[in-house]
């Protein structure tokens, strides 16, 4: 009897556990377009990496596959920028997506997004603006 | 998601059970179910497709659909060939109950919910993902890819099952769709939830208990895997390999059951970092159990061949290309510092009450009650060395201990906990009594 007892206990509460976590994930998904999170924690479908997937979908048609683009964003808490450069690295991985922060990205950066930032530099031209960011050729040093 | 690209994903892991099926002479052992012995066959014609990438890859021919279904192909033909048939047959299980209908609701909604993408490891995005898309961009392994110094985010020291199944279903699915390949989740809680049911019908004191255990299982599971975003994630193929191994290592040691645990050792060590500790821990768990049994030389030597030459086959060419490319990180190894404690410890404690398992987190404390069972004690021993050895890793990496801990240890806890759960079923009281295949 207590062998059913505690078995039926742990089983409630992982089926506790289950609907509750099925009812979070049903929330969260319902509501993935008003979500405000930070980089970290994105995920697909939200409105930031649907809006950061709409400029790169313009970047791919500008650049020839295995382009060097350097990705630039706001540097924010919990190394944002270093996220939205790691999605943007997973939204063009026919390209090599450097950060700024690369000492290899000088030299090997041909072009350069500008997400949201007003990055500026000498060696940056053609500034073309495309939906939600700014993207830019690299001048050679 | 396309047509072609839900055919590739499904039919990939029915193709490599298919495979595997061809070395069921080798790999069934007496008493296996039917729905285990998929599982097994899953597990093997998986690391024959992963050796075969890797060898493809090694001689510098580009993974095509022709390079990698026609090796499969003639791969099976030759196992036809020239591996016994398993002498027993078995039937597909008729003594479905309530545990098996929550089991399978708990894998089918975790399925509906990974396909969505919402519950994808954010790990699929930094590292998992953009090496698939990238293998099957570049036909192969991009070893330079992985070796650029800006590039230490993908983890390029990682052992790379995963991505290669993930370029496979892109190559063969007519391109990299990533809600096509969630589903491969869906298929490994479903190969650990058949493993599961295996133990507790074979092992457990009675019917209540198996379906009740089952239930637990799959649920908490499940649950771990929406809440905490685990669609696409390694973690599955680690948990898996563990409680494939749970069978043999409750069997008589024996030629088939051997195999299965070697079998469970490669699989483990190919699908992460984490995986190689757990591979060692297995291989010597059964290698002392022959011991046990007959120290004689030359049965041992069969044994360790048996045991260790499929996780030889996937880590030596791992170790090759992490060494020649210079792919090891740095910040993976560092030296013991007991003082990390002082962060370590708390955020363990953050951790557990952090309800990512709902309290089942607890079940690990079962541990020294499974050692108290003869049968289970190699399995306890495994689980709890793994664990020390999460704990080292904590106590040495060079990154921040209170991040790593409470990024990772709940997902840690899913290599080990559904054995654990299982286990505890089968040490439990009751009346013990056979059950049909």
């Amino acid at each position: 009897m207590a062998r059913k007892l505690i078995l039926g206990l742990l089983l409630a509460v992982a089926l506790h556990g289950f609907l509750a976590e099925i009812h979070s994930g049903l929330d969260g998904y319902d509501h993935r377009h008003e979500r405000g999170q930070v980089p970290g924690a994105w995920r697909f479908g939200s409105a930031q990496t649907d809006r950061l997937a709409t400029c790169l979908a313009a970047v791919r048609k500008a650049v020839p596959p295995g382009s060097h683009i350097a990705f630039v964003s706001p540097p924010g808490p919990e190394e944002a920028e270093l996220y939205r450069w790691r999605w943007a690295a997973y939204l063009l991985p026919e390209m090599e997506v450097l950060p700024l922060s690369s000492p290899e990205t000088p030299q090997l950066a041909e072009y350069l997004v500008d997400y949201r930032r007003g990055f500026e530099n000498p060696r940056l031209t053609g500034m073309r603006q495309l939906p939600g960011c700014r993207f830019f050729t690299v001048r050679r040093p | 998601m396309t047509p072609l690209a839900l055919a590739a994903a499904l039919g990939l892991p029915l193709l490599l059970v298919l495979l595997g099926s061809r070395l069921s002479g080798w790999l069934a052992a007496p008493g296996d179910g039917a729905l285990f012995r998929a599982v097994l066959y899953l597990n093997a014609g998986t690391l024959v497709l992963h050796l075969l990438m890797m060898l493809l890859d090694g001689v510098g021919l580009p993974w095509t659909p022709a390079s990698l279904l026609l090796p499969l192909a003639g791969l099976a033909a030759l196992a036809h060939r020239f591996v016994p048939r398993p002498a027993e047959r078995t039937r597909l299980p008729s003594d479905a109950g309530w545990g098996d209908a929550l089991a399978l609701t708990a894998v089918g909604v975790f399925a509906i919910f990974s396909v969505t993408l919402w519950i994808t490891i954010p790990d699929f995005v930094y590292h998992w993902g953009i090496k698939g898309a990238r293998f099957a961009l570049d036909r192969g392994i991009d070893f330079p890819y992985l070796a650029r110094s800006w590039n230490w985010p993908l983890h390029p020291d990682y052992p790379n099952l995963l991505p290669e199944l993930f370029a496979a279903t892109a190559i063969l699915g007519g391109g990299f769709r990533a809600p096509a390949l969630m589903l491969g989740s869906a298929i490994w809680l479903a190969a650990l939830v058949i493993a599961a049911r295996e133990v507790l019908r074979r092992w457990a004191p009675d019917r209540f208990v198996q379906q009740a255990a089952l239930a637990v299982v799959a649920l908490a599971a499940a649950a771990f895997g929406i809440g905490h975003q685990m669609a696409a994630a390694a973690d599955w193929v680690i948990a898996l390999a563990l409680l494939t191994a749970v069978p043999p290592l409750l069997s008589p040691p024996g030629r088939e059951t051997d195999l299965q645990i070697g079998c469970a050792a490669a699989l483990a060590a190919a699908a992460k970092t984490e995986g190689l500790p757990l591979a060692a821990l297995l291989l010597f768990a059964r290698f002392l159990q022959h011991l046990a049994r007959s120290p004689e030389m030359r049965r041992l030597a069969a044994s360790a061949l048996r045991l260790g030459l499929p996780a030889a086959a996937v880590g030596l060419p791992w170790l090759a290309g992490v060494r020649r490319w210079g792919l090891f990180q740095e910040f993976n190894q560092g030296a013991f510092d007991v003082h990390r404690a002082a962060v370590v410890l708390p955020a363990l404690g953050e951790s557990l009450r952090g309800g990512a398992w709902h309290g089942l987190y607890w079940g690990l404390a079962l541990l020294p009650w499974l050692a108290l069972d003869r049968r289970l004690r190699p399995l306890a021993a495994i689980v709890s060395l793994q664990l020390a050895f999460y704990l080292y890793v904590y106590f040495s990496a060079r990154v921040d201990a209170a991040f790593l801990v409470l990024s990772s240890f709940p997902r840690l806890v899913l290599h080990l906990l559904p054995a654990v759960l299982v286990a505890a079923a089968v040490a439990a009281p009751g009346v013990r009594r056979k059950t049909r295949a």
